[in-house]
């Protein structure tokens, strides 16, 4: 019964993403009212059937406890917001994701959960995502023409193209660590399809944050695997580089060639080179100037800040010589500052734990793979990190229920794999 | 208390937090299904409602739009425009606490009181273009302050510095119509190279921004003069006196000597009365003060030379007049080029 209830949750939380929608506005509204409706029924759940034991378990998990103690903080924060309403707005978001947070590490910590069934449910909505933006795609390439002014339409199920390409490369790691459930060459070379087809819509969507991303996990990989060279010289340790590699190469490949008009390959090179020499780039000016309004108004109240939900209104005041109409920038394009800027360092401290715990676990799981002659894939288990801190530093993914529920399900992988680890020592 | 009652009380919370997230979940997709109808009157500046859709706004939660305009001063508007002004005025001013610093609610609270109370419209308007000092619709709205205490130099600073970062021909408008009827020729001289330019910015309000620049070059009232004048003029046209129409488009044309319909009716009732000489004089004269000669006008021009023998100069017209020569008077024209 446990192991079921813990399926079922899982399950129900990939689907909470998928929502039919025209408007970008609505979809996340959908997408926080979908989580919003699944998970009072599994608190429910727990109330009658966890014992206490697990229950205080799962009480005193290290994500819960920092992510409780920052909706604490931001709750608090409301007291001295200039509008306690739109607080109240964002902390609805926040105990959306506490109790999703609390309600997995209580089925983790009260069942079974399978690894294969998240590898799988992350594979399988990769299919789905891939094609939705590949099918769109295809729409508008039979009958316009494509070129990078229409990558937003090719979004597939997700509010913009930003979020797409971030779920896309995040779920990337999740498929090719799935590799390792199988030995059967059919089904590698499907999964190996989808990893490439990833790729390739990624080119096609050609967002600037997953292009630095994917180009730090490349970085990454490299780095690693220098190390393990000079450590443990098997020539098999090099196996799981193809899953990664190859799908990269012949995405590019597929890409220049199957277009092969100059409109799309200037757009990718455009897109890259617009990342490197950035001086005249309105998007990145807007985006430094969007740091320097919140370092401003992080240094006039450190401690505090102005209150949980309240940046998007903060912002106009510091933004209003670049204000040339009623629409306002919203967001600072960086989840940390936009949390300092907030909640001040009262805040900022257990959320930024939050994160570190997310980054001593995956520490704990590169040294193991350093120090293994098998796990060949556990380092790629490491990219959804880079992915997602990525994104959090140049967009605001606290703010968009896919990737926390992504997030979430990734913390909750890498617990496993940590508790995989200790068992086996 | 035990371990275990504790546990349960904290699930009972979050339970309650839970349903009460639900709740307030679906109140906020509600109403951002309903913001899609709020950013579209105000993009379209269109606020007739009916009084249940406008009782039915809810503008406790969320108290913004999700581009940060406080719910209660769109529902203040609707309710100014639709049901009680003096009532929506007071909704507007409690959406100035919702958000203090975007000043949708100022703007349009000034917007209330314009030519009403002059006092509270100067403390909004101000107050709106001070904080926001870039958005065209507070600027609109200070100049129209700064148009009644003559302060006609600060109207144009702020619009240089303005329309350096906002390509919005409204800011145009209200500079050029808070010039017009100024002496001042440097005034009047730096309000026609704004005109000028605005019709190169804006090419599809070329003739409203002419407009506005004929206004200030000759002044309001010898505008609408020459406009009452020209009118005269089509009426006498059109009772066959075609001397006192002459007469009186040649005085509507001295009042806007660059207006090509007054300069057209010139020509033609010249070319009506066979006057060549006359014509060819005033076209000779006049044609360089205007932009877009018509057609026709170069034709009785064309004609009239023709029929002066003055083909020299009829020749060069050719290529304008009638490029494929298919004219009689063309054909006959061509053996005397």
């Amino acid at each position: 019964m446990n192991n079921l209830v813990a399926r079922v949750y899982i399950v129900l939380l990939f689907l909470a993403v998928y929502v039919v929608s025209v408007d970008p506005i609505d979809l996340k509204a959908g997408q926080w009212l979908n989580l919003s409706i699944i998970n009072p029924i599994f608190l429910i759940y727990i109330l009658i059937r966890g014992t206490s034991e697990n229950i205080l378990k799962s009480f005193k998990n290290n994500f819960v406890r920092c992510f409780g103690l920052f909706f604490i903080v931001a709750c608090l924060s409301t007291i001295w917001a200039i509008n306690p309403t739109e607080s109240l707005v964002r902390l609805t978001d926040l105990f959306i994701i506490l109790s999703t947070l609390f309600i997995l590490t209580f089925l983790k910590i009260n069942s079974k959960i399978n690894l294969s069934l998240i590898l799988f449910l992350i594979t399988f909505t990769l299919f789905i995502d891939l094609f939705g933006t590949l099918s769109q795609y295809r729409l508008i390439a039979i009958n316009d023409g494509f070129d990078f002014s229409l990558a937003n339409e090719i979004r597939g199920f997700y509010a913009n193209k930003n979020i797409t390409a971030v779920a896309i490369a995040f779920k990337i790691p999740f498929v090719i660590f799935y590799l390792r459930n199988f030995n059967n060459k059919f089904i590698n070379i499907i999964l190996l399809t989808l990893i490439s087809s990833a790729f390739f819509s990624l080119f096609l969507i050609s967002a600037r944050a997953v292009f630095v991303s994917v180009s730090l996990c490349i970085l990454f990989i490299a780095f690693v695997y220098s190390i393990k060279a000079f450590k443990n010289k098997s020539v098999d340790m090099l196996k799981p580089l193809y899953a990664f590699v190859f799908p990269l190469i012949i995405a590019f490949l597929s890409f220049q060639v199957l277009e092969g008009n100059e409109a799309d390959r200037l757009s990718v090179d455009s897109r890259i080179d617009s990342i490197i020499n950035n001086q005249n780039d309105e998007s990145t000016t807007q985006r430094l100037r969007f740091y320097s309004s919140a370092l401003e108004s992080i240094a006039s109240r450190p401690l505090l800040g102005c209150g949980i939900g309240n940046w998007k209104i903060l912002l106009t005041k510091y933004e209003a010589e670049d204000i040339y109409s009623y629409v306002v920038p919203y967001f600072t394009h960086n989840d940390l500052l936009e949390i300092l800027s907030e909640l001040g360092l009262l805040g900022f401290i257990p959320y930024a734990l939050f994160i570190f715990l997310i980054f001593k676990i995956n520490y704990s799981l590169i040294v193991r793979w350093l120090n293994s002659k098998d796990h060949f894939y556990l380092i790629f288990m490491s990219l959804p990190l880079i992915i997602y801190f990525v994104d959090m530093n140049l967009n605001f993914p606290l703010d968009r229920p896919a990737i926390q529920v992504y997030l979430i399900i990734y913390i909750l992988t890498i617990q496993l794999l940590e508790s995989e680890s200790k068992n086996v020592q | 208390m035990s371990q275990k009652t504790y546990n349960k009380i904290f699930l009972i919370l979050s339970l309650f937090l839970s349903i009460g997230a639900l709740y307030l979940k679906s109140l906020l997709y509600d109403s951002f299904v309903l913001q899609n109808i709020y950013l579209g009157d105000i993009n379209n500046y269109t606020w007739q409602k009916d009084s249940t859709f406008i009782n039915e706004i809810n503008d406790n939660f969320p108290t913004l739009t999700n581009t940060t305009i406080p719910i209660k001063s769109i529902k203040g508007k609707y309710i100014y425009e639709n049901l009680d002004p003096s009532k929506g005025i007071e909704y507007m001013k409690r959406g100035i606490k919702d958000n203090p610093y975007l000043m949708y609610s100022e703007a349009n609270i000034a917007d209330a009181y314009i030519g009403i109370e002059p006092d509270s419209f100067n403390i909004y308007a101000r107050r709106a273009f001070k904080n926001l000092p870039n958005n065209p619709a507070n600027f609109v709205m200070f100049s129209n302050i700064m148009k009644n205490e003559n302060k006609i130099d600060s109207i144009l600073y702020y619009f240089d510095i303005i329309s350096k970062k906002v390509n919005d021909e409204q800011l145009y408008r209200v500079a050029l119509a808070s010039i017009i009827g100024e002496k001042d020729s440097t005034l009047v001289s730096k309000a026609i190279n704004i005109a000028n330019e605005a019709i190169d910015r804006f090419p599809i309000r070329k003739e409203l921004f002419a407009v506005y620049r004929d206004k200030i070059t000759y002044g309001q009232d010898n505008y609408n003069l020459a406009i009452e004048i020209n009118e005269a003029g089509v009426a006498a046209a059109n009772s066959n006196d075609l001397r006192s129409a002459l007469a009186l488009f040649s005085a509507a044309f001295s009042n806007q000597p660059n207006n090509p319909i007054y300069f057209t009716n010139v020509i033609r009732s010249f070319y009506e009365l066979q006057e060549f000489q006359m014509l060819i004089n005033f076209y000779d004269k006049n044609s360089e003060k205007i932009d877009e000669i018509a057609l026709t006008t170069n034709y009785h021009y064309y004609e009239s030379l023709i029929n002066l023998l003055q083909y020299e100069k009829a020749c060069k017209l050719i290529s304008i007049i009638d490029p494929e020569m298919r004219l009689v008077i063309t054909k006959d024209l061509i053996s005397k080029c």
